[in-house]
């Protein structure tokens, strides 16, 4: 179930009635559960078992881990953990493209293979809630966690339909001490709840889907005809389009948490006005990238064994999480760029850190602007076909291929759209999102969310999937 | 992050949102309101617009209906000259329309004949170039087909959920919409409500005294002459093979006790003359029906069907669709 459709709005109206009735808080629970898995079983109802044996593994691992003396049992049942969501996770994201490399391997020593397509659908969310759910068990290894008592609060955790499928990723610690007492949104609390999800799916239908998605479909529908102008305008439009999408369904997400009571954490923090990479990942995809910080980064060494050992750990890490994007080798390359830039502005700083002045508001620019435009680079991998296709397209952007794809209209609708948005997250960046909208006059914000419905009601029907869907 | 959202703290920082959402959300519904009321005065109506969501709303009726329902397939010429009403009325069956504008119905026919629950009536409209041409089959219709057996229940909540709004308002039409306008207005045209707005039964009545009906005229042809450069007829025997697929599609539906009838809807004028041209019966149509056996019925052998002028060169007007429609039902024996 999309949040931009019209059955969404039908099932949160049904779901925010029911949670309103006098009825215990435990029943409520449940019934959030049960419209999660709903929620769930409208793309494909078959899908929603690996939910429930993510749920059963993890709840029992946990129990398990918290219960067992012997540091093997603790190690076996985290094991037990891991393999099953990774498996899962590993089955049906990873076999089609382990499968074709495989077959490509054989093919290099002269073995002819020829399988069936395997022929695995891809179940929605599944790299999101195989994580979520895995973040117990492991909290529970590191002792930051106890099992928790209730099995409903715990399926509900797994299975909370407002970030189920594209996050955030919200952790145990963070979610389950809210189970304890019935969650409620105040009247207050309700406005801002729907008023996030208004803007949320401004964002993304308007935003991503009318303005900048079209442009970038254009371009990276069609490389081998793009030229010098057509190349940078459809990676501007594309790193639009992924932001508003993905910080759009977050924005939602977080919206109809909070109109059942529930406070997800924030996923985006203005990341087009970082002035570094690192800086840009505490701002980007924040639950993903403090997952793999957390569970993956640390549990490397992270910056405790030594420069090179940090490099190679934050590398592994970034590697990791490109393909956790997507089964294609242009993912790992897009991790693997983001790797690399961040030991490259490790070791700039250690060499450059005391001699240049970056606190003046020119360096601070000029440091942010930069931090874009590559960026922006590393957004050809991500969003090409194929690595054949992003080369194509970073040939065009330095000029080495005529074309002539996109009109004028669409040029200046992609460089307005950047200057707007880069300027907003500029002047935004130190501040706390809800407080700076805060500081806007009443009537201001009403006028404002009236131009927001209105766009809405009138934009066109086409549907269109949040990008990090497939992911 | 806070995990709690009771602190007095944050309940400040929400204040006011509930009075701004209640006071945008008012705003909103009173433009919204004025904008309806203006186009409704402007004499627009509320259209539905054809979709494979409604598309596959048809076919499951097919295949949940008791397997002797009348399908019509086609193009537009079938959504605009056959009323399923009236088609409907004259012979008491329930009657389905699957026709897709611009598109082959062979890829639904195919459908229709791997349904084992599917043992109706067919009325099947062929273009010449549906006909001569293999490449056909792979726009529209064939991903509407593999889109509705891919169909999850929410798509069909989601597609009443839209009937329901396109049915009662007016804002919702394709047309209006702020991309679409801007477009006609920058172009210099004026929005003009549609002279084929489809009916829920995707019927679409036709009314050419609602437009500049030489300048349709004048773009069908153009339309023709272009669809006419790209043709690539088979000839031989690749068009025999194709005779062949067909009647294999044919004869499974005959064995399950169902029938299918092959129609060349009437066309006029230029429109007729380039058909012929490049398409011509004898090659085509008439080899098809000597060698299918299912029943073939060509506009131009029987009077009472080639007697209805089409103002664009290739579709009927409102106000004749219904005749033709009653006197197809006469010329195919299909009244009760």
């Amino acid at each position: 179930m999309l949040f931009n459709s019209l059955i969404f709005i039908l099932f949160l109206a049904i779901v925010l009635f029911m949670h309103h009735l006098p009825l215990s808080w435990k029943v409520k629970k449940l019934n959030l559960c049960l419209a999660s898995y709903l929620f769930y079983a409208a793309w494909n109802p078959p899908f929603v078992v690996l939910l429930w044996i993510s749920t059963l593994v993890d709840w029992l691992a946990g129990r398990k881990i918290a219960a067992a003396r012997r540091l093997r049992t603790r190690r076996f049942f985290l094991g037990l953990s891991l393999t099953v969501n990774l498996g899962l996770l590993g089955y049906f994201k990873y076999g089609g493209f382990l499968l074709e490399n495989f077959v490509a391997m054989l093919e290099l020593m002269g073995i002819g293979f020829r399988p069936a397509a395997p022929g695995i659908v891809l179940p929605v969310g599944i790299s999101f809630y195989t994580f979520q759910s895995l973040s117990y068990s492991l909290d529970i290894y590191r002792g930051k966690l106890k099992p928790w008592p209730s099995f409903l609060d715990f399926a509900l955790f797994v299975t909370f339909f407002p970030q189920l499928v594209a996050g955030p990723i919200v952790r145990a610690v963070e979610f389950l001490p809210q189970c304890k007492k019935e969650r409620r949104a105040t009247a207050e609390q309700l406005g801002w709840g729907l008023a996030m999800l208004g803007l949320g799916l401004f964002e993304k239908v308007i935003l991503a889907d009318t303005l900048a998605g079209p442009v970038a479909d254009q371009v990276f529908g069609a490389p081998a005809r793009a030229g010098l102008v057509d190349a940078w305008v459809g990676t501007l439009a594309f790193s639009a389009q992924i932001f508003f999408d993905f910080a759009g369904y977050s924005t939602c997400a977080i919206g109809v948490a909070l109109c059942l009571g529930f406070v997800l954490p924030e996923n985006f923090r203005f990341p087009y006005a970082a002035m570094g990479f690192s800086e840009f990942w505490r701002r980007w995809h924040i639950s993903l990238s403090s997952f793999l910080r957390d569970y993956l980064y640390f549990w490397l060494g992270g910056s405790r064994k030594g420069p090179l050992r940090t490099t190679i750990n934050a590398s592994a890490t970034m590697l990791l999480g490109g393909l956790w994007h997507g089964a294609g080798w242009h993912f790992v390359i897009w991790g693997g760029i983001h790797g690399f830039l961040l030991a490259a502005e490790r070791a700039l700083k250690s060499v450059f850190q005391d001699r240049i002045d970056t606190s003046g508001a020119g360096a601070r620019l000029a440091l942010m602007l930069a931090t874009y435009c590559i960026i922006c680079i590393t957004w050809v991998f991500f969003r090409a076909q194929d690595t054949g296709a992003a080369f194509m397209l970073l040939t065009a952007m330095t000029g080495g291929q005529g074309g002539d794809l996109l009109s004028a209209a669409a040029v200046s609708r992609i460089c307005l759209l950047t200057v707007f948005m880069l300027a907003g997250q500029w002047l935004l960046r130190d501040l706390d999102f809800r407080a700076a909208l805060s500081l806007i006059p009443w009537w201001l914000r009403s006028a404002a969310l009236a131009v927001i419905l209105l766009s809405l009601a009138l934009a066109p029907g086409e549907e269109r999937a949040f990008i990090y869907f497939q992911f | 992050m806070p995990s709690s959202t009771s602190s007095s703290k944050q309940r400040r920082g929400y204040d006011g949102w509930l009075r701004s959402l209640a006071v945008g959300l008012l705003a909103a519904l009173v433009i919204l309101s004025a904008w309806e009321a203006f186009w409704r005065g402007a004499g627009f109506a509320p259209v539905i617009e054809d979709d494979l969501g409604i598309w596959t709303l048809k076919r499951r009726n097919v295949q949940k209906g008791d397997g002797r329902t009348a399908v019509l397939l086609g193009s537009s010429r079938m959504q605009l000259d056959v009323d399923p009403q009236v088609f409907h009325e004259a012979t008491g069956v329930e009657t389905v329309m699957l026709a897709i504008d611009g598109s082959s119905p062979l890829p639904v026919l195919a459908d229709l004949a791997a349904d084992h629950s599917f043992a109706g009536l067919v009325l099947c409209s062929l273009l010449p170039q549906w006909l001569a041409d293999g490449s056909a089959d792979q726009g529209r219709s064939a991903k509407w087909v593999r889109k509705f057996h891919q169909q999850k229940w929410s798509s069909r909540v989601e597609t009443r959920l839209s009937l329901l709004l396109q049915s009662h308002f007016v804002f919702r039409y394709p047309g209006l919409l702020p991309d679409k306008l801007w477009e006609k207005l920058t172009g210099g045209e004026v929005p003009r409500p549609p002279y084929a707005p489809m009916r829920e039964d995707r019927y679409r009545p036709a009314d050419y005294s609602r437009i500049d009906i030489a300048q349709l005229r004048k773009a069908r042809i153009q339309r023709q002459r272009r669809i006419v450069e790209e043709a690539a007829p088979l000839a031989g025997e690749a068009f025999a093979a194709r005779i062949s697929e067909i009647e294999a599609m044919v004869s499974r539906i005959h064995q399950r006790g169902g029938r299918v009838i092959f129609l060349r809807m009437p066309s006029c004028g230029e429109i007729l003359k380039l058909e012929e041209k490049t398409w011509p019966r004898r090659g085509y149509w008439d080899r098809f029906a000597a060698t299918t056996s299912a029943r073939t019925v060509h506009f131009a052998d029987y009077p009472a069907l080639s007697l209805f002028d089409c103002p664009d060169g290739s579709h009927l007007d409102f106000r004749d669709a219904g005749s033709f429609t009653r006197k197809l039902t006469d010329v195919l024996g299909l009244q009760r």
